[in-house]
């Protein structure tokens, strides 16, 4: 155990500073001057040449890069060009709203996934099976950005209209500031993140399900008496978790992309919109480090299901 | 070689004569191949040909833009301010003129629809197919060498997969600058690793099977494995996914335009146009803005995912939704293993 | 009587049209007694018992099934399923996948226990534990926390049985229970579940393909093909007096003790299949006394004793042991030994294990095959048996070139392959060849046959052309193959005709030595006689040699002029057939004879006694 978690963890730091070196030599390597840009339009080279000095762009790419990784491993990640603000401080300022959006898009989109996909497994060939590969599609179909701006149209538009308003059309409260505010906030947000990543748990769910239902083991607790119900539960979704654990970690990075999207259409202002923000200013200290960040987030999601995999396999657990 | 009449006492030569099951010689199913009978099943199956047919008919639109642009007498990026805008410059909704309605700037939806139609189903081939095609290459040959070529091409496929997709894509596309090429660049940089990940796997189960040994035990070089053993056995996982990877290249394609990263206007695109609609929540105005483009999008990717279902319940029959040809193969399976 | 079944008929409605497994089978069986159901692939015999008990999804049974005087089949699911676990008992086949892998073995028992009693968990466990002494599993106390995976394939079906028989059911269902399992663990399951027979007064419903299992614990037996009961009887007289032509030609597929330079009376054709539903016998297509009526109507059955009964027109003198006829001796393999054609010389393998170390860098060595040597002779059958995890398959690829020698040498026709150049070794393919297990698994699905066949051919640029075509469809028809099915595809054919495609195209290469590995351990015992003749005619008629790896000691027997038993990847012995099983010097092969089922104690029983002694008619 101790073996593997050491071998992930390294394959892990590896990883994170291949993206960063990525990121950097793809910065060196782009046309655009961000210099330029932060100095503005009407800047004269010498001005110019300032900033580059100011921001420490005049150095070697090497020298940047050697700088930017000593500087990680203390926890400084620069500082933004464009207000100077340390990186760390706002990439951090804005965890919480992403935070809130992501794990409760991941409740949504398991709980939804996980109960279309059992629905479906029970009586494969049923209308309920039917209407569960429809919603499967129909989630593997539609983009977020649709699916965000729909329910914006019908609950908050359409509502509104009505004369009944209840969801917000954008913005972020704090969970600790109002519990219910946050979450009434949230709620559009929540389905839109969990909507499409649920078709994904579903179809999952669903083909384990029917295949570990035509295992040998399971006509062994049929043959001992057990209950349709507890065969199910019981001894079949048993050997459902492990595979479903597993996307998780899969999605991680597609449910980064996810947010990205939905902060821009609710208005939330998190690591997502911070990054297109930083992009659109050519800000790559920032872009930089929500990168890091967001990879952070996809390797240690990674090594947490990793471990909860073989916690969750005996076979694995007890040698 | 010489001629042994294999008469023995046991009549071995019997063996052929009824050979093929009556079941099978009956149904016709005898000296027709694997992939005339998935061509079959394919033509018995409601799903599958609706959605082909939805999947030709966009694409014919598509190939037909100029030719319906010509006809409707609106170009697509042409702009009407007085007929396509209200007197308050706000647009007009669908009516005998804009069949779909006109756009914030007065342009022509429907136009505007089926050029972007053509603009992504060409983003998405031509994504696809790169896509495949690395995957495919990368995924073999990691499978099929294994050792130290599989760590460090597996060690690519599991950093892509772990990259956050979009962030990544657009801070690239925000050096490289957004166009038609980043757009398929960024497309088969993100979609390639899932393939190679699916094809070294069966790539890996292929080369434990005992026909490669056999190949192997005649003397046939690894080149020739892979050609004649290996990838026709990958084809059915690399069609299924092809078809599941065009609608996933639509949808980037898609969010890349609407956070306005993909193609630029005026070119129109399916995400742009959404965009359009989301900019100062025009749709609250025009719904038809949101509607029509979200519409479009849906059916296509629907479709293609609809038929790649379809696809691999015909490549594959145990996999198929109905449950009782299902149990019976699985018993025929345990039958044979007695 | 225990269970009576009347007129048992089951379908499944398939997409090829309804698929008729079982079709109206009458049997009985009374407490304490055992009943074994003989057939091959789809004879229907684990089909209904399944349907009997309400286990095979999407089956449309009728018929009646009254145990202990209930139907079966009019119960609600939930009747059912309170009648399985303390009234019926069930073991299926592969012990591996049939205990959840994810639950501890003594929480599966208990789960049983607790669903049909009340009783506090202390209790139980207690029980579970006894149980588990009683199908003498060491260190009940401790195991009983184990997992699955913790135990060997035969420990865990000793689990099985614990669990089938926890609530002390009047009825046990045992599906092919030894079927996945080494011979010397087959002998002590059966005999564990035989004394637990006696001490509890369970009736066993034994259904099995292997007549050797029959033989040994049945007190009736029936024979099924396709999907109806063709013969029933007591033991002695469906194996000693079989009556019926399919129960015959089983009992003249299966090579035994003894049957060495006999040739086995395969039972020509293919196993019918059951969307084909055609009145009459289904038997009618495959068998050599066939007649107008039996195409239609199946025949009433014939009494041909008080307690044997024959469906087949056949008068009932028919009725009588089965007799092999014998090569004559100039024939035999034995007598033309020639001078040695490979030698292996202590042959070790070995293969990386687990990682070891913080990172894994270092792994464990893992030895196959330890220390080997072996002569084979030019023209000779060299029988190499052993069971699982012996080391044999893999001295085979060895053998073949295939898998790299950790030590020792190989040499062939004088030279040591193992210096070969890239070269050399190719060229020595020409003369090593292999025939694999699997008969599904060694052919290309997505190849037609002919290419597949031409492979060698065309990989040692021998043939090209018109000329490829010719030499293909000559090599089909020298196994038996209608040359005609050149463009078909491997789907298309049956395990024995693949198995055929298998050796035509380790004959292209016209090779001096031909190593098998287990060729017809994948096949029904009818179709693996087959190929056991044409592996026999074909080394006749070419001069082959061959190296017969297996682990089935009579099939062995039947084909080999000299074996060698491996154990723990050493061979533990080697000689002529008569010398190793007539006198087995070694404990191991001792214990292995000792453990095969052995067909010949009850037909010679039965025969010795048996007045009327009729040569087959084929």
């Amino acid at each position: 155990m101790i073996r593997f978690l050491s071998r992930r963890i390294l394959s892990g730091i590896l990883t994170l500073i291949a993206i960063s070196g990525v990121m950097f030599l793809l910065f060196y390597v782009a046309p655009n001057d961000p210099a330029a840009t932060i100095a503005g339009p009407q800047a004269t080279n010498d001005q110019i040449d300032q900033v580059r000095a100011r921001l420490g762009l005049d150095m070697p790419v090497i020298e940047r890069y050697w700088l930017f990784i000593t500087g990680l491993f203390q926890g400084d990640l620069g500082y933004s060009f464009f207000n100077k603000e340390p990186v760390l401080d706002s990439l951090v300022r804005r965890l919480p709203a992403t935070a809130s959006l992501a794990v409760g898009g991941l409740v949504v989109a398991l709980g939804l996934g996980v109960t279309i996909g059992v629905g479906a497994a029970r009586k494969p060939g049923s209308w309920r099976d039917k209407l569960g590969t429809a919603f499967v599609l129909t989630g593997l179909s539609v983009p977020t950005f649709v699916a965000g701006l729909i329910l914006l149209y019908v609950f908050f538009y359409l509502l509104t209209v009505m004369g009944l308003t209840f969801f917000p059309a954008a913005g972020y409260v704090p969970f600790t500031e109002n519990p219910l505010e946050w979450a009434r906030h949230l709620l559009l947000p929540w389905i839109t993140v969990g909507f499409v990543a649920a078709a994904t748990y579903a179809r999952l769910v669903r083909s384990q399900l029917v295949s570990v239902m035509g295992e040998d083991y399971i006509r062994t607790a049929r043959s001992k008496g057990i209950r349709e119900d507890r065969v199910v539960y019981r001894h079949g979704m048993r050997n459902v978790l492990t595979p479903v654990v597993t996307q998780i970690s899969l999605d991680f990075a597609i449910l980064m992309g996810g947010l990205v999207v939905t902060e821009r259409i609710f208005g939330i202002n998190g690591i997502g919109r911070l990054a297109i923000d930083s992009v659109n200013r050519g800000d790559q200290p920032v872009i930089i480090g929500a990168m890091l960040l967001a990879s952070l987030f996809v390797v240690i999601a990674s090594i947490l299901v990793d471990l909860a995999y073989a916690l969750l396999d005996s076979r694995v657990r007890v040698k | 070689m010489p001629e042994p009449t294999v008469d023995a006492p046991t009549d071995t030569t019997l063996d052929n004569q009824p050979s093929v099951s009556a079941a099978s010689a009956r149904t016709g199913v005898a000296a027709r191949s694997p992939f005339q009978l998935v061509w079959s099943r394919l033509r018995h199956d409601p799903t599958a040909m609706v959605s082909a047919v939805v999947i030709v008919l966009v694409i014919v639109a598509a190939i037909s833009a100029p030719l319906i642009s010509g006809l409707v007498g609106h170009g697509p990026d042409e702009q009407f301010r007085k007929e396509g805008l209200t007197p308050s410059g706000l647009p007009t909704g669908p009516n005998d003129q804009f069949l779909l309605g006109a756009d914030n700037l007065g342009r022509d939806l429907f136009v505007r629809l089926i050029y972007g139609a053509q603009l992504s189903l060409i983003v998405a081939f031509v994504a696809t197919v790169g896509a495949l095609g690395i995957g495919t290459l990368v995924g073999m040959t990691a499978g099929f060498m294994r050792g130290k070529v599989d760590t460090v091409l597996t060690w690519f496929m599991d950093t892509t997969l772990s990259l956050p997709q979009l962030l990544f894509a657009i801070s690239l596309v925000s050096l490289v600058g957004p166009s038609f090429g980043t757009t398929v660049v960024v497309i088969i940089l993100f979609s390639w690793a899932p393939i190679a990940r699916v094809v070294r796997g069966q790539t890996l189960s292929i080369r434990e099977k005992e026909f490669v040994e056999a190949a192997r035990s005649l003397g046939a070089s690894n080149w020739r494995i892979m050609r004649v053993d290996v990838l026709p056995n990958l084809v059915v996982p690399i069609l299924v996914y092809g078809t599941l990877l065009i609608p996933q290249a639509i949808v980037f394609e898609a969010t890349l335009s609407f956070l306005g990263l993909g193609v630029l206007p005026p070119t129109a695109t399916w995400g742009n146009m959404l965009a359009a609609a989301s900019t100062g929540s025009m749709y609250t105005i025009a719904w038809w803005m949101l509607v029509f483009p979200s519409a479009a999008l849906l059916c296509v990717t629907l479709a293609f995912n609809l038929l790649g279902d379809s696809v691999r319940d015909a490549l594959d029959p145990r996999q198929t939704l109905f449950a009782k040809k299902r149990r019976v193969t699985k018993l025929k399976k345990k039958e044979i293993a007695e | 009587m225990l269970l009576t079944v009347e007129n048992l008929d089951v379908t499944f409605s398939t997409g090829d049209g309804p698929l008729h497994a079982v079709r109206g089978i009458s049997f009985e069986l009374d407490h304490g007694q055992t009943l074994g159901v003989v057939g091959e692939s789809g004879s229907g015999k684990s089909v209904s018992t399944q349907a009997m008990v309400g286990l095979a999804a999407g089956a449309h049974v009728t018929g009646r099934a009254l145990l202990q005087g209930r139907d079966l089949l009019t119960m609600n699911p939930a009747e059912l399923s309170a009648v399985r676990g303390p009234q019926i008992g069930m073991v299926f086949q592969d012990p591996l996948s049939s205990l959840h892998p994810q639950f501890r073995i003594g929480w599966q028992i208990a789960e049983a226990i607790q669903r049909h009693e009340r009783s506090s968990a202390k209790s139980v466990r207690a029980r579970v534990i006894k149980l588990l002494d009683e199908v003498g599993i060491p260190n009940p106390d401790k195991r009983i926390d184990d997992y699955p995976h913790q135990f060997s394939g035969g420990m865990r079906q000793r689990v099985m049985i614990a669990l089938a028989l926890a609530l002390r059911p009047a009825l046990l269902v045992a599906d092919e229970p030894t079927t996945a399992l080494d011979v010397t663990v087959q002998a002590q399951l059966l005999d564990l579940m035989q004394d637990l027979q006696r001490e509890h007064g369970t009736a066993i419903l034994m259904i099995t393909h292997d007549l050797g299992v029959v033989a040994g614990v049945a007190d009736n037996v029936i024979t099924m093909y396709g999907g109806r009961i063709v013969e029933r009887g007591t033991r002695a007289e469906v194996l000693g007096r079989p009556h019926h032509p399919y129960s015959k030609g089983l009992l003249g597929s299966v090579p035994r003790g003894g049957s060495q330079r006999t040739i086995l009376q395969s039972i020509p054709g293919q196993p019918m299949s059951l969307l084909d539903d055609r009145p009459g016998c289904p038997f009618a297509a495959r068998c050599a006394f066939v007649q107008e009526a039996c195409l239609e109507t199946f025949p009433d059955a014939r009494v041909i004793s008080p307690t044997q009964q024959s469906n087949c027109i056949l008068p009932t003198e028919f009725a009588g042991p089965v007799v092999l006829p014998i090569i004559p001796a100039a024939e035999s393999g034995i007598a033309k030994t020639g001078e040695v054609l490979a030698r292996i010389s202590d042959v070790r393998i070995e293969f990386d294990g687990a990682r070891k170390g913080l990172l894994g860098l270092t792994r464990d060595k893992i030895v196959a095959v330890d220390g080997v040597s072996l002569d084979i002779r030019a023209g000779e059958t060299l029988g190499i048996v052993g069971e699982s995890g012996s080391g044999k398959s893999t001295l085979a690829r060895a053998l073949t070139g295939l898998i790299p020698l950790s030590g020792g040498t190989i040499e062939f026709e004088g030279e040591d392959i193992s210096t070969f150049t890239t070269a050399q070794r190719h060229s020595l393919r020409r003369h090593v060849q292999m025939v694999f297990q699997d008969p599904f698994g060694s052919l290309n699905q997505q190849r037609r046959v002919g290419s597949i066949i031409a492979d060698p051919l065309v990989i040692h640029r021998i043939a090209d052309g018109r000329n490829l075509r010719s030499r293909v469809q000559d090599l089909m028809e020298l196994v038996g193959l209608n040359p005609e099915h050149y463009n078909r595809f491997p789907a298309e054919f049956s395990g024995g005709q693949r198995q055929r495609i298998g050796i035509a195209r380790a004959l292209a290469l016209e090779p001096k030595l031909i190593v098998c590995d287990e060729p017809v351990s994948a096949l029904d015992v009818s179709i693996q006689a087959q190929i056991l003749n044409l592996l026999s005619s074909l080394q006749r008629e070419l001069g082959l040699t061959y190296v017969f790896i297996a682990h089935d000691l009579a099939v062995v027997e039947h084909i080999a002029a000299r074996v060698a038993v491996m154990y723990k990847g050493k061979i533990v012995e080697s000689g002529p057939v008569e010398q190793i099983y007539g006198a087995p010097a070694h404990e191991y092969t001792r214990s292995l004879l000792a453990a095969a089922p052995h067909l010949d104690d009850v037909t010679a029983m039965v025969g010795a006694s048996s007045t009327t002694q009729i040569e087959e008619a084929h």
